[in-house]
Protein backbone atom coordinates (compact mmCIF):
# COMPACT_ATOMS: atom_id res chain seq x y z
CA UNK A 1 0.00 0.00 0.00
CA UNK A 2 1.41 3.37 -0.92
CA UNK A 3 1.65 6.32 1.40
CA UNK A 4 -1.91 7.60 1.73
CA UNK A 5 -4.16 9.99 3.55
CA UNK A 6 -7.66 8.53 3.62
CA UNK A 7 -10.64 10.46 4.92
CA UNK A 8 -13.67 8.33 5.68
CA UNK A 9 -17.11 9.86 5.31
CA UNK A 10 -19.50 8.05 7.66
CA UNK A 11 -23.22 7.95 7.16
CA UNK A 12 -24.80 8.59 10.53
CA UNK A 13 -28.24 9.35 9.17
CA UNK A 14 -31.41 7.66 10.43
CA UNK A 15 -31.21 5.21 7.54
CA UNK A 16 -28.23 3.57 9.23
CA UNK A 17 -30.49 2.12 11.89
CA UNK A 18 -31.75 -0.28 9.25
CA UNK A 19 -31.08 -3.90 10.14
CA UNK A 20 -30.83 -5.37 6.64
CA UNK A 21 -27.11 -5.67 7.14
CA UNK A 22 -26.65 -7.45 10.42
CA UNK A 23 -26.81 -6.17 13.09
CA UNK A 24 -27.38 -2.72 11.57
CA UNK A 25 -25.90 -0.60 8.79
CA UNK A 26 -24.17 1.57 11.35
CA UNK A 27 -22.47 -1.47 12.91
CA UNK A 28 -21.43 -2.62 9.47
CA UNK A 29 -19.80 0.77 8.91
CA UNK A 30 -17.95 0.44 12.21
CA UNK A 31 -16.59 -2.96 11.22
CA UNK A 32 -15.59 -1.61 7.86
CA UNK A 33 -13.63 1.15 9.57
CA UNK A 34 -11.65 -1.53 11.43
CA UNK A 35 -10.78 -3.10 8.12
CA UNK A 36 -9.73 0.20 6.63
CA UNK A 37 -7.55 0.98 9.60
CA UNK A 38 -5.70 -2.24 8.93
CA UNK A 39 -5.35 -1.55 5.25
CA UNK A 40 -4.28 2.05 5.49
CA UNK A 41 -2.38 2.44 8.72
CA UNK A 42 -0.91 -0.96 9.36
CA UNK A 43 0.52 -1.28 5.90
CA UNK A 44 2.35 2.03 5.98
CA UNK A 45 3.20 3.77 9.22
CA UNK A 46 3.07 7.25 7.79
CA UNK A 47 -0.36 6.92 6.25
CA UNK A 48 -3.19 8.73 7.92
CA UNK A 49 -6.91 8.26 8.31
CA UNK A 50 -9.50 10.87 9.11
CA UNK A 51 -13.22 10.86 9.89
CA UNK A 52 -16.13 13.00 8.80
CA UNK A 53 -19.75 12.63 9.85
CA UNK A 54 -21.93 13.10 6.80
CA UNK A 55 -25.31 13.02 8.50
CA UNK A 56 -26.88 14.97 11.28
CA UNK A 57 -27.73 18.65 11.29
CA UNK A 58 -24.27 19.64 10.12
CA UNK A 59 -21.45 17.84 8.42
CA UNK A 60 -18.75 17.59 11.03
CA UNK A 61 -15.04 16.82 10.80
CA UNK A 62 -14.29 14.42 13.64
CA UNK A 63 -10.66 13.74 12.99
CA UNK A 64 -8.04 15.05 10.60
CA UNK A 65 -5.82 12.41 9.00
CA UNK A 66 -3.89 10.69 11.78
CA UNK A 67 -2.07 7.41 12.17
CA UNK A 68 -3.25 6.81 15.74
CA UNK A 69 -5.87 4.09 15.56
CA UNK A 70 -7.11 4.53 19.13
CA UNK A 71 -8.09 8.11 18.39
CA UNK A 72 -10.11 7.00 15.40
CA UNK A 73 -11.88 4.16 17.15
CA UNK A 74 -12.67 6.39 20.11
CA UNK A 75 -14.66 8.77 17.92
CA UNK A 76 -17.51 6.32 17.56
CA UNK A 77 -18.66 6.95 21.10
CA UNK A 78 -19.40 10.57 20.28
CA UNK A 79 -21.64 9.89 17.34
CA UNK A 80 -25.43 9.78 17.18
CA UNK A 81 -27.64 8.62 14.37
CA UNK A 82 -29.77 11.52 13.20
CA UNK A 83 -30.76 13.53 10.16
CA UNK A 84 -29.97 12.81 6.54
CA UNK A 85 -26.76 12.28 4.62
CA UNK A 86 -25.45 15.41 2.90
CA UNK A 87 -23.35 13.67 0.29
CA UNK A 88 -21.81 16.50 -1.71
CA UNK A 89 -21.17 18.73 1.30
CA UNK A 90 -19.48 15.86 3.12
CA UNK A 91 -17.27 15.03 0.15
CA UNK A 92 -16.31 18.66 -0.32
CA UNK A 93 -15.34 18.92 3.32
CA UNK A 94 -13.34 15.74 2.96
CA UNK A 95 -11.44 17.13 -0.01
CA UNK A 96 -10.72 20.29 1.98
CA UNK A 97 -9.39 18.22 4.87
CA UNK A 98 -7.14 16.41 2.42
CA UNK A 99 -5.96 19.65 0.84
CA UNK A 100 -4.72 20.82 4.23
CA UNK A 101 -3.00 17.59 5.19
CA UNK A 102 0.36 18.06 6.79
CA UNK A 103 2.34 15.55 4.76
CA UNK A 104 1.92 16.48 1.11
CA UNK A 105 3.57 13.25 -0.02
CA UNK A 106 0.48 11.26 0.93
CA UNK A 107 -1.86 10.35 -1.89
CA UNK A 108 -5.37 11.59 -1.41
CA UNK A 109 -8.26 9.18 -0.91
CA UNK A 110 -11.84 9.58 0.23
CA UNK A 111 -13.76 6.56 1.46
CA UNK A 112 -17.46 7.30 1.21
CA UNK A 113 -19.87 5.09 3.17
CA UNK A 114 -23.34 5.51 1.73
CA UNK A 115 -26.23 4.00 3.67
CA UNK A 116 -29.08 6.27 2.61
CA UNK A 117 -30.55 7.51 -0.67
CA UNK A 118 -28.61 10.37 -2.23
CA UNK A 119 -30.65 13.57 -2.44
CA UNK A 120 -28.50 15.43 -4.97
CA UNK A 121 -29.29 15.52 -8.66
CA UNK A 122 -27.13 13.76 -11.22
CA UNK A 123 -25.69 17.04 -12.55
CA UNK A 124 -24.46 18.08 -9.14
CA UNK A 125 -22.95 14.65 -8.64
CA UNK A 126 -21.16 14.75 -12.00
CA UNK A 127 -19.76 18.19 -11.24
CA UNK A 128 -18.58 17.03 -7.84
CA UNK A 129 -17.00 13.93 -9.35
CA UNK A 130 -15.08 15.93 -11.93
CA UNK A 131 -13.83 18.28 -9.27
CA UNK A 132 -12.54 15.37 -7.21
CA UNK A 133 -10.88 13.83 -10.24
CA UNK A 134 -9.30 17.16 -11.12
CA UNK A 135 -7.63 17.24 -7.72
CA UNK A 136 -6.36 13.69 -8.17
CA UNK A 137 -8.39 12.25 -5.30
CA UNK A 138 -9.13 8.53 -5.39
CA UNK A 139 -12.59 7.53 -4.19
CA UNK A 140 -13.72 4.29 -2.56
CA UNK A 141 -17.49 4.29 -2.84
CA UNK A 142 -19.13 1.70 -0.60
CA UNK A 143 -22.89 1.29 -0.64
CA UNK A 144 -24.34 -0.24 2.51
CA UNK A 145 -27.66 -1.84 1.78
CA UNK A 146 -29.69 0.70 -0.20
CA UNK A 147 -30.73 -1.06 -3.42
CA UNK A 148 -33.08 1.48 -4.99
CA UNK A 149 -32.59 1.52 -8.79
CA UNK A 150 -32.33 5.27 -9.08
CA UNK A 151 -29.89 5.40 -6.19
CA UNK A 152 -27.65 2.74 -7.71
CA UNK A 153 -27.76 4.56 -11.03
CA UNK A 154 -26.64 7.81 -9.41
CA UNK A 155 -23.79 6.03 -7.67
CA UNK A 156 -22.71 4.42 -10.89
CA UNK A 157 -22.65 7.72 -12.80
CA UNK A 158 -20.76 9.37 -9.98
CA UNK A 159 -18.20 6.60 -9.94
CA UNK A 160 -17.66 6.64 -13.68
CA UNK A 161 -16.89 10.35 -13.61
CA UNK A 162 -14.58 10.18 -10.65
CA UNK A 163 -12.55 7.24 -11.79
CA UNK A 164 -9.03 7.88 -12.96
CA UNK A 165 -6.76 4.93 -13.51
CA UNK A 166 -7.46 1.99 -11.26
CA UNK A 167 -7.19 3.41 -7.78
CA UNK A 168 -10.88 4.06 -7.17
CA UNK A 169 -13.34 1.37 -6.17
CA UNK A 170 -17.07 0.89 -6.08
CA UNK A 171 -18.48 -1.81 -3.82
CA UNK A 172 -22.17 -2.56 -3.39
CA UNK A 173 -23.05 -4.53 -0.25
CA UNK A 174 -26.48 -6.07 -0.60
CA UNK A 175 -28.79 -6.92 2.28
CA UNK A 176 -28.05 -10.24 3.90
CA UNK A 177 -24.37 -10.24 3.06
CA UNK A 178 -21.55 -9.88 5.48
CA UNK A 179 -19.99 -6.49 4.93
CA UNK A 180 -16.57 -7.41 6.21
CA UNK A 181 -16.29 -10.52 4.06
CA UNK A 182 -17.17 -8.65 0.89
CA UNK A 183 -14.85 -5.80 1.71
CA UNK A 184 -12.01 -8.06 2.71
CA UNK A 185 -12.17 -10.09 -0.47
CA UNK A 186 -11.97 -7.02 -2.64
CA UNK A 187 -9.83 -4.65 -0.64
CA UNK A 188 -7.51 -7.28 0.78
CA UNK A 189 -5.87 -7.67 -2.58
CA UNK A 190 -6.32 -4.03 -3.48
CA UNK A 191 -6.39 -4.23 -7.21
CA UNK A 192 -8.74 -2.98 -9.91
CA UNK A 193 -11.74 -5.13 -9.07
CA UNK A 194 -15.39 -4.17 -8.64
CA UNK A 195 -17.14 -6.55 -6.26
CA UNK A 196 -20.43 -8.04 -7.33
CA UNK A 197 -22.01 -9.63 -4.28
CA UNK A 198 -22.81 -13.29 -4.53
CA UNK A 199 -20.21 -14.08 -7.15
CA UNK A 200 -17.40 -14.47 -4.63
CA UNK A 201 -14.67 -14.38 -7.22
CA UNK A 202 -11.26 -15.20 -5.89
CA UNK A 203 -8.52 -12.92 -7.09
CA UNK A 204 -6.97 -14.49 -10.15
CA UNK A 205 -3.37 -13.59 -10.98
CA UNK A 206 -3.58 -10.00 -11.94
CA UNK A 207 -2.52 -10.52 -15.51
CA UNK A 208 -5.75 -12.33 -16.29
CA UNK A 209 -8.01 -9.51 -15.11
CA UNK A 210 -6.68 -7.51 -18.03
CA UNK A 211 -6.54 -4.31 -15.99
CA UNK A 212 -5.09 -1.15 -17.31
CA UNK A 213 -1.66 -1.79 -15.89
CA UNK A 214 -1.38 -5.51 -16.45
CA UNK A 215 2.29 -5.31 -17.35
CA UNK A 216 2.90 -3.84 -13.92
CA UNK A 217 0.82 -6.55 -12.29
CA UNK A 218 -2.25 -4.38 -11.81
CA UNK A 219 -0.58 -1.61 -9.86
CA UNK A 220 -0.81 1.94 -11.11
CA UNK A 221 2.77 3.18 -11.53
CA UNK A 222 1.72 6.73 -10.83
CA UNK A 223 0.25 5.76 -7.50
CA UNK A 224 2.79 3.21 -6.33
CA UNK A 225 5.94 3.21 -8.46
CA UNK A 226 7.99 0.84 -6.32
CA UNK A 227 5.34 -1.87 -6.22
CA UNK A 228 4.70 -1.52 -9.94
CA UNK A 229 8.40 -1.90 -10.71
CA UNK A 230 8.76 -4.96 -8.46
CA UNK A 231 5.74 -6.61 -10.05
CA UNK A 232 7.02 -5.89 -13.55
CA UNK A 233 10.40 -7.41 -12.78
CA UNK A 234 8.92 -10.54 -11.23
CA UNK A 235 6.54 -10.98 -14.16
CA UNK A 236 9.47 -10.71 -16.56
CA UNK A 237 11.48 -13.26 -14.55
CA UNK A 238 8.54 -15.64 -14.64
CA UNK A 239 8.16 -15.25 -18.40
CA UNK A 240 11.87 -15.89 -18.87
CA UNK A 241 11.77 -18.99 -16.71
CA UNK A 242 8.85 -20.40 -18.65
CA UNK A 243 10.64 -19.76 -21.92
CA UNK A 244 13.66 -21.61 -20.64
CA UNK A 245 11.50 -24.51 -19.59
CA UNK A 246 9.90 -24.65 -23.02
CA UNK A 247 13.29 -24.50 -24.70
CA UNK A 248 14.59 -27.27 -22.50
CA UNK A 249 11.60 -29.48 -23.22
CA UNK A 250 12.14 -28.96 -26.93
CA UNK A 251 15.77 -29.99 -26.60
CA UNK A 252 14.88 -33.10 -24.64
CA UNK A 253 12.41 -34.20 -27.28
CA UNK A 254 15.03 -33.62 -29.98
CA UNK A 255 17.57 -35.74 -28.15
CA UNK A 256 15.07 -38.50 -27.65
CA UNK A 257 14.66 -38.58 -31.41
CA UNK A 258 18.41 -38.94 -31.87
CA UNK A 259 18.79 -41.85 -29.50
CA UNK A 260 16.84 -44.53 -31.46
CA UNK A 261 19.07 -43.82 -34.46
CA UNK A 262 22.22 -44.54 -32.44
CA UNK A 263 20.91 -47.81 -31.06
CA UNK A 264 19.46 -49.45 -34.18
CA UNK A 265 22.28 -52.03 -34.18
CA UNK A 266 21.12 -53.59 -30.88
CA UNK A 267 18.29 -56.00 -30.26
CA UNK A 268 14.71 -54.71 -30.20
CA UNK A 269 14.10 -55.53 -26.54
CA UNK A 270 17.18 -53.62 -25.51
CA UNK A 271 16.17 -50.63 -27.60
CA UNK A 272 12.78 -50.46 -25.96
CA UNK A 273 14.22 -50.66 -22.48
CA UNK A 274 16.89 -48.12 -23.26
CA UNK A 275 14.38 -45.63 -24.64
CA UNK A 276 12.32 -45.93 -21.49
CA UNK A 277 15.37 -45.54 -19.32
CA UNK A 278 16.78 -42.64 -21.28
CA UNK A 279 13.60 -40.71 -20.74
CA UNK A 280 14.35 -41.02 -17.04
CA UNK A 281 17.80 -39.70 -17.78
CA UNK A 282 19.87 -41.69 -15.31
CA UNK A 283 22.99 -43.59 -16.26
CA UNK A 284 23.51 -45.73 -13.20
CA UNK A 285 19.89 -46.73 -12.91
CA UNK A 286 20.09 -48.09 -16.43
CA UNK A 287 23.22 -50.05 -15.62
CA UNK A 288 21.52 -51.63 -12.65
CA UNK A 289 18.54 -52.65 -14.72
CA UNK A 290 20.72 -54.10 -17.45
CA UNK A 291 22.69 -56.07 -14.88
CA UNK A 292 19.50 -57.79 -13.87
CA UNK A 293 19.11 -59.11 -17.40
CA UNK A 294 21.25 -61.79 -19.06
CA UNK A 295 24.91 -61.23 -18.27
CA UNK A 296 26.56 -61.72 -21.67
CA UNK A 297 24.26 -59.35 -23.50
CA UNK A 298 24.73 -56.77 -20.75
CA UNK A 299 28.45 -56.57 -21.26
CA UNK A 300 28.12 -56.00 -24.96
CA UNK A 301 25.46 -53.39 -24.55
CA UNK A 302 26.89 -51.41 -21.66
CA UNK A 303 29.69 -49.81 -23.60
CA UNK A 304 27.66 -48.26 -26.43
CA UNK A 305 25.01 -47.22 -23.83
CA UNK A 306 27.54 -45.37 -21.78
CA UNK A 307 28.98 -43.49 -24.69
CA UNK A 308 25.55 -42.51 -25.92
CA UNK A 309 24.46 -41.36 -22.52
CA UNK A 310 27.66 -39.46 -21.90
CA UNK A 311 27.23 -37.62 -25.17
CA UNK A 312 23.66 -36.90 -24.30
CA UNK A 313 24.59 -35.61 -20.87
CA UNK A 314 27.38 -33.42 -22.15
CA UNK A 315 25.21 -31.90 -24.83
CA UNK A 316 22.51 -31.22 -22.27
CA UNK A 317 24.91 -29.59 -19.88
CA UNK A 318 26.36 -27.33 -22.50
CA UNK A 319 22.96 -26.30 -23.73
CA UNK A 320 21.34 -25.81 -20.34
CA UNK A 321 23.87 -23.94 -18.33
CA UNK A 322 21.34 -22.65 -15.82
CA UNK A 323 20.02 -26.06 -14.95
CA UNK A 324 21.72 -26.40 -11.63
CA UNK A 325 18.69 -28.07 -10.16
CA UNK A 326 19.13 -31.01 -12.49
CA UNK A 327 22.72 -31.55 -11.38
CA UNK A 328 21.61 -31.55 -7.80
CA UNK A 329 18.92 -34.09 -8.58
CA UNK A 330 21.45 -36.20 -10.45
CA UNK A 331 23.73 -36.21 -7.45
CA UNK A 332 20.86 -37.31 -5.25
CA UNK A 333 19.88 -40.05 -7.65
CA UNK A 334 23.51 -41.17 -7.89
CA UNK A 335 23.56 -41.74 -4.15
CA UNK A 336 20.30 -43.66 -4.35
CA UNK A 337 21.36 -45.75 -7.31
CA UNK A 338 24.69 -46.73 -5.90
CA UNK A 339 22.68 -48.91 -3.57
CA UNK A 340 20.78 -50.36 -6.50
CA UNK A 341 24.00 -51.02 -8.36
CA UNK A 342 25.37 -52.91 -5.38
CA UNK A 343 22.19 -54.97 -5.29
CA UNK A 344 22.57 -55.62 -9.01
CA UNK A 345 26.16 -56.72 -8.52
CA UNK A 346 25.08 -59.02 -5.69
CA UNK A 347 22.44 -60.50 -7.97
CA UNK A 348 25.06 -61.00 -10.66
CA UNK A 349 27.29 -62.86 -8.21
CA UNK A 350 24.32 -64.91 -7.06
CA UNK A 351 23.48 -65.84 -10.65
CA UNK A 352 27.05 -66.79 -11.32
CA UNK A 353 27.17 -68.95 -8.26
CA UNK A 354 23.86 -70.57 -9.25
CA UNK A 355 25.14 -71.34 -12.69
CA UNK A 356 28.26 -72.79 -11.21
CA UNK B 1 5.02 35.86 -46.11
CA UNK B 2 5.57 34.17 -42.77
CA UNK B 3 8.73 35.16 -41.01
CA UNK B 4 11.36 32.43 -41.11
CA UNK B 5 13.80 32.41 -38.26
CA UNK B 6 17.46 32.57 -39.15
CA UNK B 7 20.70 33.47 -37.44
CA UNK B 8 20.29 37.18 -38.23
CA UNK B 9 16.59 37.78 -37.62
CA UNK B 10 17.06 38.90 -34.02
CA UNK B 11 13.75 37.47 -32.82
CA UNK B 12 13.55 36.80 -29.11
CA UNK B 13 12.24 33.30 -29.71
CA UNK B 14 15.17 32.35 -31.87
CA UNK B 15 18.03 34.10 -30.11
CA UNK B 16 20.32 31.77 -28.21
CA UNK B 17 18.34 28.82 -29.49
CA UNK B 18 20.33 27.80 -32.55
CA UNK B 19 21.81 24.88 -30.68
CA UNK B 20 18.62 23.86 -28.95
CA UNK B 21 17.30 20.48 -30.03
CA UNK B 22 13.93 18.90 -29.79
CA UNK B 23 13.72 17.22 -26.39
CA UNK B 24 11.11 14.65 -27.42
CA UNK B 25 13.55 11.78 -26.97
CA UNK B 26 14.30 12.78 -23.39
CA UNK B 27 10.69 12.88 -22.26
CA UNK B 28 9.49 9.82 -20.32
CA UNK B 29 6.26 9.42 -22.22
CA UNK B 30 4.88 6.69 -19.98
CA UNK B 31 5.02 8.93 -16.95
CA UNK B 32 3.51 12.02 -18.54
CA UNK B 33 0.36 13.00 -16.68
CA UNK B 34 -2.38 15.57 -17.11
CA UNK B 35 -4.85 16.83 -14.54
CA UNK B 36 -8.38 17.87 -15.49
CA UNK B 37 -8.52 16.41 -18.99
CA UNK B 38 -11.68 14.78 -20.34
CA UNK B 39 -10.10 11.72 -21.95
CA UNK B 40 -6.71 10.29 -21.12
CA UNK B 41 -4.81 11.09 -24.28
CA UNK B 42 -2.07 13.39 -23.04
CA UNK B 43 0.53 10.94 -24.27
CA UNK B 44 -0.63 11.37 -27.85
CA UNK B 45 0.02 15.07 -27.99
CA UNK B 46 3.64 14.75 -26.95
CA UNK B 47 5.21 14.14 -30.36
CA UNK B 48 8.42 14.81 -32.30
CA UNK B 49 8.67 18.26 -33.75
CA UNK B 50 7.96 17.09 -37.29
CA UNK B 51 4.43 16.18 -36.33
CA UNK B 52 3.63 19.37 -34.53
CA UNK B 53 0.92 20.49 -36.93
CA UNK B 54 -1.08 17.28 -36.85
CA UNK B 55 -4.55 17.87 -35.48
CA UNK B 56 -5.89 14.35 -35.08
CA UNK B 57 -5.31 14.11 -31.32
CA UNK B 58 -5.96 16.76 -28.72
CA UNK B 59 -6.34 17.21 -24.99
CA UNK B 60 -9.47 18.96 -23.79
CA UNK B 61 -9.96 20.51 -20.39
CA UNK B 62 -12.82 19.19 -18.28
CA UNK B 63 -14.07 21.59 -15.62
CA UNK B 64 -12.92 25.23 -15.80
CA UNK B 65 -10.69 25.87 -18.75
CA UNK B 66 -7.38 24.91 -17.18
CA UNK B 67 -5.11 21.89 -17.20
CA UNK B 68 -1.86 20.92 -15.59
CA UNK B 69 0.62 18.86 -17.61
CA UNK B 70 3.41 17.03 -15.80
CA UNK B 71 6.39 16.10 -17.98
CA UNK B 72 9.21 14.04 -16.46
CA UNK B 73 12.51 13.57 -18.25
CA UNK B 74 14.85 10.62 -18.23
CA UNK B 75 17.85 12.88 -17.82
CA UNK B 76 18.55 16.41 -16.65
CA UNK B 77 17.90 18.94 -19.40
CA UNK B 78 18.17 22.66 -19.97
CA UNK B 79 14.99 24.01 -21.46
CA UNK B 80 15.14 26.83 -23.97
CA UNK B 81 11.73 26.92 -25.60
CA UNK B 82 8.22 25.69 -24.86
CA UNK B 83 5.88 25.34 -27.84
CA UNK B 84 2.12 24.95 -27.39
CA UNK B 85 -0.10 24.38 -30.41
CA UNK B 86 -3.83 24.59 -29.91
CA UNK B 87 -6.47 22.86 -31.99
CA UNK B 88 -8.28 25.97 -33.16
CA UNK B 89 -8.63 29.59 -32.24
CA UNK B 90 -11.85 29.15 -30.34
CA UNK B 91 -10.26 26.81 -27.83
CA UNK B 92 -6.82 28.34 -27.50
CA UNK B 93 -5.27 29.05 -24.10
CA UNK B 94 -3.84 32.45 -23.31
CA UNK B 95 -1.91 31.94 -20.07
CA UNK B 96 0.78 29.51 -19.03
CA UNK B 97 2.77 29.11 -15.85
CA UNK B 98 5.79 26.86 -15.66
CA UNK B 99 7.19 25.11 -12.58
CA UNK B 100 10.15 22.75 -12.35
CA UNK B 101 11.08 19.72 -10.24
CA UNK B 102 7.97 19.37 -8.14
CA UNK B 103 6.52 16.05 -7.03
CA UNK B 104 2.90 15.46 -5.95
CA UNK B 105 1.33 18.08 -8.16
CA UNK B 106 -2.22 19.24 -7.77
CA UNK B 107 -4.14 22.44 -8.43
CA UNK B 108 -2.97 23.92 -5.13
CA UNK B 109 0.34 24.45 -6.87
CA UNK B 110 -0.91 27.48 -8.80
CA UNK B 111 -1.22 29.48 -5.62
CA UNK B 112 2.54 29.27 -5.19
CA UNK B 113 4.82 31.55 -7.23
CA UNK B 114 5.78 30.09 -10.59
CA UNK B 115 9.19 29.94 -12.18
CA UNK B 116 8.00 31.83 -15.22
CA UNK B 117 4.71 33.03 -16.62
CA UNK B 118 3.86 33.30 -20.32
CA UNK B 119 1.15 34.92 -22.39
CA UNK B 120 0.21 32.53 -25.16
CA UNK B 121 -0.93 33.30 -28.68
CA UNK B 122 -3.09 30.82 -30.61
CA UNK B 123 -0.05 29.48 -32.50
CA UNK B 124 -2.00 27.12 -34.74
CA UNK B 125 0.98 26.23 -36.94
CA UNK B 126 3.54 25.83 -34.20
CA UNK B 127 5.98 28.46 -35.43
CA UNK B 128 6.03 30.61 -32.31
CA UNK B 129 7.69 28.82 -29.46
CA UNK B 130 7.91 30.65 -26.15
CA UNK B 131 11.52 31.27 -25.21
CA UNK B 132 12.23 30.84 -21.53
CA UNK B 133 14.61 32.61 -19.20
CA UNK B 134 17.57 30.30 -19.56
CA UNK B 135 19.00 30.72 -16.08
CA UNK B 136 15.82 29.57 -14.42
CA UNK B 137 15.48 26.34 -16.40
CA UNK B 138 18.97 24.98 -15.96
CA UNK B 139 18.60 21.63 -14.19
CA UNK B 140 15.19 20.32 -15.07
CA UNK B 141 14.16 16.74 -14.28
CA UNK B 142 10.47 17.41 -14.23
CA UNK B 143 8.50 20.20 -15.93
CA UNK B 144 5.00 21.24 -14.84
CA UNK B 145 2.90 23.43 -17.12
CA UNK B 146 -0.28 25.09 -15.94
CA UNK B 147 -2.21 26.12 -19.06
CA UNK B 148 -5.47 28.02 -18.99
CA UNK B 149 -7.68 30.41 -20.86
CA UNK B 150 -9.53 33.35 -19.37
CA UNK B 151 -11.78 33.65 -22.42
CA UNK B 152 -12.35 30.25 -23.99
CA UNK B 153 -13.98 27.26 -22.38
CA UNK B 154 -12.91 24.52 -22.86
CA UNK B 155 -9.35 24.64 -24.16
CA UNK B 156 -7.99 22.11 -26.62
CA UNK B 157 -4.30 21.55 -27.19
CA UNK B 158 -2.95 19.44 -30.01
CA UNK B 159 0.81 19.56 -29.45
CA UNK B 160 3.27 20.33 -26.69
CA UNK B 161 6.93 20.56 -27.66
CA UNK B 162 10.09 21.40 -25.82
CA UNK B 163 13.46 22.48 -27.08
CA UNK B 164 16.63 22.58 -25.13
CA UNK B 165 20.01 21.11 -24.47
CA UNK B 166 20.80 17.72 -23.00
CA UNK B 167 23.25 17.35 -20.18
CA UNK B 168 23.52 13.53 -20.45
CA UNK B 169 23.33 13.30 -16.67
CA UNK B 170 20.48 11.58 -14.93
CA UNK B 171 19.14 10.90 -11.46
CA UNK B 172 18.54 7.23 -11.04
CA UNK B 173 18.42 4.57 -8.38
CA UNK B 174 21.82 2.96 -8.06
CA UNK B 175 21.83 -0.77 -8.61
CA UNK B 176 24.16 -2.05 -5.93
CA UNK B 177 25.35 -5.48 -4.90
CA UNK B 178 26.60 -5.76 -1.35
CA UNK B 179 29.49 -8.12 -0.62
CA UNK B 180 30.50 -9.25 2.82
CA UNK B 181 33.74 -10.81 1.61
CA UNK B 182 35.06 -10.56 -1.94
CA UNK B 183 35.13 -13.81 -3.82
CA UNK B 184 38.65 -15.26 -3.70
CA UNK B 185 38.82 -15.70 -7.45
CA UNK B 186 38.10 -12.03 -8.02
CA UNK B 187 40.94 -10.89 -5.79
CA UNK B 188 43.55 -13.41 -6.98
CA UNK B 189 42.39 -15.70 -9.79
CA UNK B 190 45.13 -18.30 -9.16
CA UNK B 191 44.24 -18.73 -5.57
CA UNK B 192 40.80 -20.31 -5.31
CA UNK B 193 40.72 -21.74 -1.80
CA UNK B 194 36.98 -22.19 -1.56
CA UNK B 195 34.11 -20.45 -3.26
CA UNK B 196 31.86 -18.47 -0.96
CA UNK B 197 28.96 -16.46 -2.24
CA UNK B 198 27.38 -13.84 0.02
Amino acid sequence: MPLEAAVVVLDNSEFSRNGDLEPSRWNAQQEAIELYINIVIDSNMESGMGLILGGGKQVRLLMTPTNDRDLIQGQFHKTRLEGNLKFSVALQQASLALKHRINKQQHQRIVAFVASPIEEEVDTLVNLAKRLKKNNIAIDLINFGEQNEEHLQKLKIFFENVQKGSSSKYINIQPGMSATETLFSTLGNYSDFQAEPGQQQQQAPQQSTGGQFSEYGGFDPNVDPEMALIMKMSLEDEAQRQQQQLAQQLQQSQQQQQQPQQQQQQQIQEEKIENVIEEENDELLEQARLLSMQIEQQEQQEQPNQTAQQQQKQSQLTQNQLFQDQNFLDELLDDVNKDEEQEGLLKKDADKSKKD
Amino acid sequence: MQHQHGPNCGCAEYMFNEDADDLYGQIEIDKVDCLNETAQNIKQIIRPEIDKTKKDHYVQSDLDSEIIVIIPFNETVRIRQINIVSLNEGSAPNLMKAYINISNVDFGLIETPCVEQFILSPNLDGLFGNAVKISKFENVNNLILYIKSTINDPIRISYIGLKGIRTFQSKQLANTIYELNPLAKQVDPDKVVFDSVC
